[in-house]
């Protein structure tokens, strides 16, 4: 009896490390998409993505110059849309509405439009460390923490913005049950976390303030990049406490970029998000080592004996950097952090 | 009033009485199970009800109910197209799937435990569940979901069966199962599933990640009517089979050699027990993913409860297996709403300390023959 005691004992360990390891990938994915090894392998989408600022900026042109000319909102509509699975949407008015099950969306829905037409939202939004709004989360508002169909169905929403990561039957269910769904797939780079901007500006109706965000962003990236141009750029390690560091595809290394650094990792060939062991680091030998998983993980990497040989641990330039994981236009406070601490002489006056 | 009595008279009396307490404990061993098995009955049926009145969103009841009639009977009474929508196409799909994975999982855990009279068989035990997962993953891994919603299921139903055919092929020798090998290469064969399916894991991006989880993991979410019309016969034969087989059962658990003597087509029988409860477990495991737990402690409960006998055995298993299963998603969809638990995480939660609070009161071995 002792062994039957025993395994179902093990059996709940395990079921519980299971649950608990996808539970937090759920949340850190929200944020950066982590482990999309094929995706960054195959140079061909790499490429395209250099195009994606042209593209994005071209867009936001174009948003502009519409706004200018002085199309009222609801003018637009009925509108078609495509999302990032490539399915048209068509929206005969501007959705009043809307439900989002996803952070990112909730942080850039209630950034853009009328919290009154926003009809649920995660219950990460309601969280000070993940939330960028919640003085603008409202009493009506639904608190969802997945996909739930029996939430969606009582909502009545116009339109529902999903993440691929969602319980494919309960996608098709609500397919079935004709409720509209617009899935959004990129959460990797910061332009992607831009093109969410204008995409949610499109869904809502509120391009000129999508456009004016976007743009924004822009002025103040360009402003950080005068202010370091010119300078000696460090180079620049993310390491993080799934042990991992990440190379160009990701919002990470685009941080590190528009703040003045080099990220070391795209050095050594790596691309997305990769495991790294300590030996590795101590041949990369970068002089800043940053990490977006807390204070309390950059003060281990600190005491991290190992990380006292090489010039970042030496130096003491071993730190946390915020804004890094909600993925959205607020990464700008997260590229601005960063330039802070890379460049303290260029800020000083 | 003291009356003295001679010696013999008390026990004279005490013949007629004895010989009607025997005739009553015939009457007993009938009237328990009979009395479990109505018990068990009522328990589904309250299970039922309560899952499909209760849900992450509050219905007025008299309109769930008035739902559940209307379409229930095909009245063809004007609804409420919300109620409508989240009673009858969402939540009473699940209720019923959960239902029948529960009673096939727990049909199946007693009867492995039988054939192999051994406490720790479930019906994972030949490798089944893990072969399906195999199959789903594969599945999941190629794209298939975007062809067609039904490929993954089938991938791993036809992952289950073969998983069988090969652990079968592995421990028969002219003729002959050895069940002892049979579980080894049942256990082997597992890992190894197991292996490939972390394997995977390597090669495939976030969003194919997350599917591969949500299969693995179990989950009742999203179950529609059609998932329980493609579930559903394969459980019913594979369970109704190993009823009709519980006699045999019985006297295997006595040892092949007896039952032989007995006139039991041992080997047949075996062959049999093995395809229906793969059968059954293969079809509730495509369609849900992997439920832990409930093939493992409902049959104990049960054995507990009703004794060894697999003619009681089986169906009471099923039973509760039912309505063990709908009141662990109830309470994973409710517990800590809008928090959705995974079903296996409560299967295990309530189930383990139950048993072994059942097991403390008892302080008895589980009772095998």
């Amino acid at each position: 009896m002792y062994g039957v005691a025993l395994t179902v004992w093990q059996q709940v360990i395990w079921l519980l490390q299971a649950v608990a390891r996808p539970q937090a990938a759920l949340r850190a994915g929200w944020a950066l998409g982590r482990m999309k090894v094929l995706r960054h392998a195959v140079p061909g989408l790499t490429t395209v993505r250099m195009f994606v600022p042209a593209l994005g900026m071209a867009a936001a042109l174009t948003l502009v110059l519409s706004g200018a000319l002085g199309a009222t909102a609801a003018e637009g509509f009925p509108r078609t849309l495509v999302d990032e699975l490539g399915q048209a949407i068509v929206l005969e008015q501007p959705p009043q509405r809307i439900f989002s099950v996803g952070l990112a969306m909730d942080n850039i829905l209630l950034s853009i439009t009328d919290p009154a037409r926003v009809v649920a939202v995660t219950r990460f939004a309601l969280d000070p460390a993940s939330s960028y709004v919640i003085d603008r989360i409202q009493d009506h508002m639904i608190i969802v923490d997945q996909l739930n169909a029996e939430q969606v169905l009582a909502a009545h929403p116009d339109i529902v913005l999903i993440t691929e990561w969602n319980n494919p039957d309960v996608v098709r269910q609500l397919r079935d049950l004709g409720v509209t769904l617009y899935t959004f797939t990129g959460f990797d780079t910061v332009e992607d976390a831009l093109d969410m901007v204008l995409r949610i500006g499109e869904i809502t109706g509120d391009e000129e303030r999508a456009a004016a965000i976007v743009a924004e962003f822009r002025q103040r990236a360009a402003a950080v990049a005068e202010r370091v141009a010119g300078r000696e750029r460090p180079r620049v390690l993310v390491l993080d406490n799934w042990g991992g560091t990440t190379g160009p595809g990701l919002s990470a290394h685009d941080i590190i970029e528009l703040a003045g650094g080099i990220n070391l990792a795209a050095e050594y060939g790596i691309h997305g998000w990769q495991p790294i062991d300590r030996e590795a680091v101590v041949e990369m030998n970068p002089d800043v080592i940053i990490t977006y998983s807390g204070e309390a993980f950059a003060e281990e990497l600190r005491r991290d004996p190992v990380l006292q040989a090489v010039k970042a641990g030496r130096t003491g330039q071993i730190f946390h950097v915020n804004h890094m994981e909600i993925h959205t236009h607020h990464y700008i406070l997260a590229i601005e952090e960063l330039a802070r601490r890379l460049h303290p002489e260029a800020f000083s006056q | 009033m003291t009356t003295l009595r001679e010696p013999g008279s008390a026990r004279k009396a005490a013949a007629p009485a004895g010989l009607s307490q025997a005739r009553g404990r015939a009457h007993a061993a009938l009237l328990r199970p009979l009395a479990l098995l109505a018990g068990f009955m009522g328990l589904l049926a309250v299970s039922v009800v309560v899952a499909t009145a209760v849900g992450t969103v509050q219905l007025p009841y008299g309109e769930t109910a008035r739902v559940v009639l209307v379409k229930a009977l095909g009245l063809g009474w004007p609804l409420d197209p919300t109620y409508e929508a989240i009673v009858w196409t969402v939540r009473l799909p699940r209720v019923l799937a959960a239902g029948v994975v529960g009673l096939a999982l727990a049909v199946c855990g007693a009867a492995m435990q039988g054939l192999f009279k051994n406490p720790l068989a479930s019906p994972d035990i030949l490798g089944v569940s893990s072969g399906g997962a195999l199959g789903a993953v594969v599945g999941i891994f190629l794209g298939w979901p975007l062809v067609n919603p039904w490929l993954v299921p089938g991938a791993a139903f036809a992952g289950a069966l073969a998983t069988l055919a090969v652990v079968y092929a592995l421990a028969t020798r002219g003729g002959r199962t050895d069940l002892a090998t049979l579980l080894l290469a049942g256990v082997a064969v597992s890992s190894f599933a197991g292996a490939v399916i972390a394997l995977l894991y390597h090669f495939v991006e976030d969003g194919v990640l997350r599917q591969i989880v949500y299969w693995l993991m179990g989950n009742l979410a999203g179950k529609r009517w059609e998932h329980l019309a493609v579930m559903a016969p394969p459980v019913a034969v594979g369970c109704g089979g190993l009823w009709l087989l519980s006699r045999e059962l019985n006297l295997l658990m006595g040892g092949e050699d007896d039952a032989r003597a007995l006139g039991v087509p041992v080997e047949r029988t075996k062959r049999w027990v093995m395809v229906l409860a793969a059968l059954a477990t293969g079809a509730a495991v495509s369609v849900t993913g992997v439920i832990g737990f409930v093939g493992l402690i409902v049959p104990h409960i049960v054995r507990l409860l009703i004794g060894p006998d697999h003619r009681w055995l089986l169906p009471a298993s099923g039973l509760l297996g039912a309505s063990f299963l709908i009141l662990a998603d109830l309470l994973a969809r409710t517990a800590f709403s809008p928090v959705e638990l995974r079903t296996g995480i409560v299967t295990a939660l309530a189930g383990v300390p139950f048993f072994l609070y059942l097991l403390a009161k008892r302080r008895a071995m589980v009772r095998w023959s």
